[in-house]
């Protein structure tokens, strides 16, 4: 199907209506949406993140692209329910910590894992280590994401590992860390599994640790 | 004593009242609020050349008028002169005159927007610092009409929303110093709080940390105190800061 390699394009240049249109056109002709999601939507988003990375991209532009998967998704997640393909995602939690308010690195960072076949399942801004855990455990996720504007708050990453490790599962999910103050050093001395400075390598990182391979 | 002080812009009318109350002679240089727009590094290099100057001359010590501001204290250093720096994260805490006061506040009005004589002086940057900052590097320095024939009027809504660094901030709080002009720059911050239909608060501050340091009363509490060779490093306790001097 030629027409398939504008979905590829439309959510590569953030054009959330043709992605929509591609997207019905192709379900009423029974194109397994499975082919959709990982040979067309994934590889535009892997393409995003990199241009992203590499400053060719502005947020702006990542946003269109996110809104133009998320538009497609719409249309196909209804049709994933219950083939028992959704169950074998993986599921990532994001969130900003506690008393943390902002959220635009978080985001982008969702959009990327979710472009990257992640289910990504936010919490928000002021998440408590409560929530985090209760989130990880309702949807059994093996990664979770924190983020911090603050140095103020960002000490709460160091307080939800803790929480987790009290609860007893911090070795059973992937604990990723990022915003403006975070660093490598910190990262590694809170003993959180990996910190990058941009949502992109974020997302790759979180792909390595996951073991799964970049197609 | 003769002291060197590389300061915020945000703190020049509490500092000059505090220079006039104290023994010590003050050299004073301020920097444009602006350049925590830049990346931490590129924050840092423009502090860092006032310091290499200053670190030439027979200062006493180079006071700083910052606190951690993200990231950017990390991997500080003199080579002959003492660095003198509030153990505090910003101007916030700097203005309020205690980081717990500052945490204590922050954490039960999560989401507020707070301001004082120098934030509201100081809101236009250079455009030097606006061509290197990190909203136009990731392209969030974009007006509305740029936005829409870019993307789209039917998308201006959602790019807004996403793009909006304040839009779960519900609150506003104006740090009172105690300066002559407080009161007109606090109706001005009113303003924006209801401008942006946020709650309004006034929080006694006052200018007893940066007396102290122009002073020389450099408490540990209180102060980083980085001696010549002495490198800033990011720690994971609660000050988030420590000292470390490599060895020779």
């Amino acid at each position: 199907m030629d027409y398939l390699e504008n979905l590829h394009d439309a959510v590569l240049n953030g054009d959330p209506a043709t992605a929509i249109s591609i997207t019905e056109k192709s379900l009423e002709e029974k194109i397994d949406p499975h082919v959709l999601i990982n040979d067309y939507m994934i590889r535009a988003m892997d393409e995003v993140g990199a241009r992203f990375e590499r400053f060719e991209y502005f947020i702006p532009q990542l946003l269109m692209s996110a809104k133009a998967m998320k538009g497609a998704m719409a249309l196909i997640r209804p049709l994933l329910v219950g083939d028992g393909v959704e169950d074998t995602i993986i599921c990532a939690i994001t969130g900003t910590v506690k008393g943390d308010v902002h959220d635009i690195g978080k985001n982008l960072l969702g959009a990327l894992l979710e472009g990257g076949g992640f289910r990504v399942v936010d919490l928000g801004t002021n998440v408590s280590p409560e929530q985090f855990i209760e989130a990880v455990e309702t949807h059994k996720a093996k990664l979770v994401c924190m983020s911090a504007l603050l140095t103020t708050t960002m000490p709460g990453m160091k307080t939800t590992i803790g929480a987790f490790k009290d609860a007893g599962i911090r070795d059973e999910v992937i604990m990723l860390v990022g915003g403006a103050p975070v660093t490598h050093h910190f990262a590694k001395n809170i003993g959180a599994d990996g910190y990058k400075d941009n949502a992109s390598a974020g997302v790759v990182l979180a792909k390595e640790l996951l073991g799964i391979e970049k197609k | 004593m003769n002291f060197k002080l590389i300061s915020c812009e945000v703190f020049k009318h509490e500092f000059f009242h505090c220079i006039n109350k104290t023994n010590n002679n003050i050299d004073a240089e301020f920097i444009a609020k602006g350049i925590h727009d830049l990346n931490s590094k590129g924050m840092q290099n423009r502090i860092v050349k006032c310091i290499q100057k200053a670190d030439q001359k027979k200062f006493d010590a180079i006071l700083l008028g910052y606190g951690l501001c993200n990231s950017w204290i990390y991997g500080l250093s003199a080579r002959k002169t003492p660095l003198v720096i509030p153990r505090n994260h910003d101007c916030i805490g700097i203005l309020l005159g205690s980081k717990q006061k500052y945490l204590d506040y922050y954490f039960e009005n999560t989401g507020t927007y707070f301001q004082s004589i120098g934030w509201v002086k100081n809101t236009e940057n250079e455009p030097s610092i606006k061509k290197r900052s990190l909203q136009k590097l990731y392209g969030m320095d974009m007006s509305q009409d740029e936005l829409i024939a870019q993307y789209g009027e039917e998308n201006l809504g959602y790019l807004n929303g996403a793009l909006d660094q304040t839009k779960h901030y519900s609150n506003m709080a104006f740090i009172d110093t105690g300066m002559d002009s407080d009161y007109h720059f606090q109706n001005h911050a009113k303003s924006k709080a209801e401008k942006n239909k946020w709650t309004f608060d006034v929080l006694k501050g006052n200018t007893n940390l940066l007396q102290n340091l122009v002073n020389g009363n450099w408490s540990d509490s209180e102060f980083i105190f980085v001696n010549p060779g002495a490198v800033v490093q990011q720690s994971i306790d609660e000050d988030l800061v420590t000292v470390t001097t490599p060895k020779s």
